[in-house]
């Protein structure tokens, strides 16, 4: 606009907040965090339109972040999608929609749901937590990607092919196929489908194996992945990361998991007692023998899986 | 789950290429001249309030004695209520 020059704009509300609800608009740009100024705010509701940026974290009580729609930006490119730039903290339920990218978690005293990550979408598809998530029952749809661990209180529900770069936690996990998941803990049941990954070399399991829901063998990368028949095809960067995802172990689509053509891999003996260790509530399953004397060298060769190439 | 060299894969590095999945952040929304708003939904009992804006200050409302042009509007008026976001296209 040059000097001197007067334009009419239409005056433009992109937040609509009241002492119960905060409402941001679709297709906006929120230049701070959504945060209570003053006591009792933190109970207000929030919702986040679809394709909507906040530039910092949300606190409330339920709060929802709307799925990505197709909306052009005043620049005349497509919204990439539904992000907030901090933490999602609730003193309620949370859900999160198709198309978003949450870039500091999410923690709610009650539930949470993260719905499902697309591929053949003519919207924004994906879903990326870049934190933990935790609350009292937490499901994650098929195909979310969180980079953090998911805590619960109560459950754990999780779809297929879904990762979980750290471990999962929670009384009740319900796990199904071809996912990558960085450990696990189940206290009182835990339910697991096929072609799954653990990046660790020992997993808790219910002390009570009447609990344990596990048909199907589950991966460990340690040991044998450590002498990989595959070396040629990972060599160069990020080799320890691909290898956990990797493709020879299972082929992904949308309809289903299947086997890969690697044979060579091994998996958690949760089946063998004498490689558990029993406390009052856990079975540890291990892949370390009980009788190693070197536990160094064994701690090297497995951590190497648990901190996922970083 | 991310999508690279034509496969699902888990992860967040693709384990064919060994590319790091990457999502394009937000660029925001800024506010555009009126000339520039191809498309707006308003409809009835919606309120629309105009501003004059020089040097990117707001100086008072477009309405005044001055003006010719009288808006017509049907329906009730409401303000702030905005029933649709509008869809904004650069020319």
């Amino acid at each position: 606009m040059s000097d001197g020059e007067i334009q009419a704009v239409l005056s433009r509300s992109i937040i609509e907040e009241t002492d119960t609800t905060v409402r941001l608009h679709k297709g906006q740009e929120y230049p701070s965090g959504i945060l209570p100024k003053v006591g009792g705010q933190q109970y207000r509701s929030v919702r986040v339109g679809a394709s909507s940026v906040v530039k910092g974290s949300v606190v409330g009580k339920d709060i929802v972040v709307e799925k990505a729609e197709a909306i052009n930006l005043s620049k005349n490119v497509m919204a990439p999608g539904t992000e907030i730039q901090g933490s999602i903290n609730s003193l309620g339920d949370v859900e999160v929609g198709t198309g978003s990218w949450i870039q500091g978690g999410i923690q709610a005293l009650g539930d949470v749901v993260i719905n499902p990550y697309l591929t053949n979408s003519e919207t924004p598809g994906h879903v990326l937590v870049d934190g933990a998530v935790c609350g009292k029952n937490v499901r994650i749809a098929k195909g979310v990607v969180i980079l953090g661990p998911v805590i619960a209180s109560e459950s754990i529900e999780i779809d297929d092919i879904v990762t979980v770069r750290d471990h999962v936690s929670a009384p009740i996990v319900k796990i199904g196929n071809g996912c990558l998941i960085g450990g696990l803990q189940a206290g009182n049941s835990l339910s697991i489908g096929e072609f799954n990954t653990i990046a660790s070399s020992q997993i808790l399991i219910p002390g009570n194996l009447s609990q344990v829901d596990c048909k199907h063998p589950i991966r460990s990368p340690y040991p044998n992945c450590n002498s990989c028949p595959y070396d040629e095809e990972f060599s160069g960067s990020n080799e320890i990361a691909r290898k956990l995802s990797c493709h020879n172990f299972a082929k992904l689509s949308e309809e289903k998991v299947s086997a890969g053509k690697c044979t060579d891999w091994v998996s958690f003996p949760i089946n063998d007692p004498s490689n558990h260790y029993n406390f009052s509530d856990f079975t540890c399953v291990s892949l370390i023998p009980k009788d190693s004397v070197n536990i160094r060298l064994y701690a090297e060769k497995s951590t190497i899986w648990e901190r996922g190439g970083e | 789950m991310p999508k690279c060299c034509d496969a699902l894969h888990v992860g967040w590095v693709c384990p064919l290429c060994g590319k790091q999945m990457s999502i394009v952040s937000h660029i925001g929304n800024e506010p555009v001249a009126v000339g520039k708003i191809k498309n707006v939904t308003i409809v009835q009992g919606d309120y629309v309030k105009g501003s004059i804006i020089k040097d990117s200050v707001v100086m008072g409302d477009v309405a005044s004695s001055d003006e010719k042009d009288q808006m017509v509007k049907e329906g009730n008026i409401a303000e702030g209520g905005i029933s649709e976001d509008s869809v904004i296209m650069d020319e």
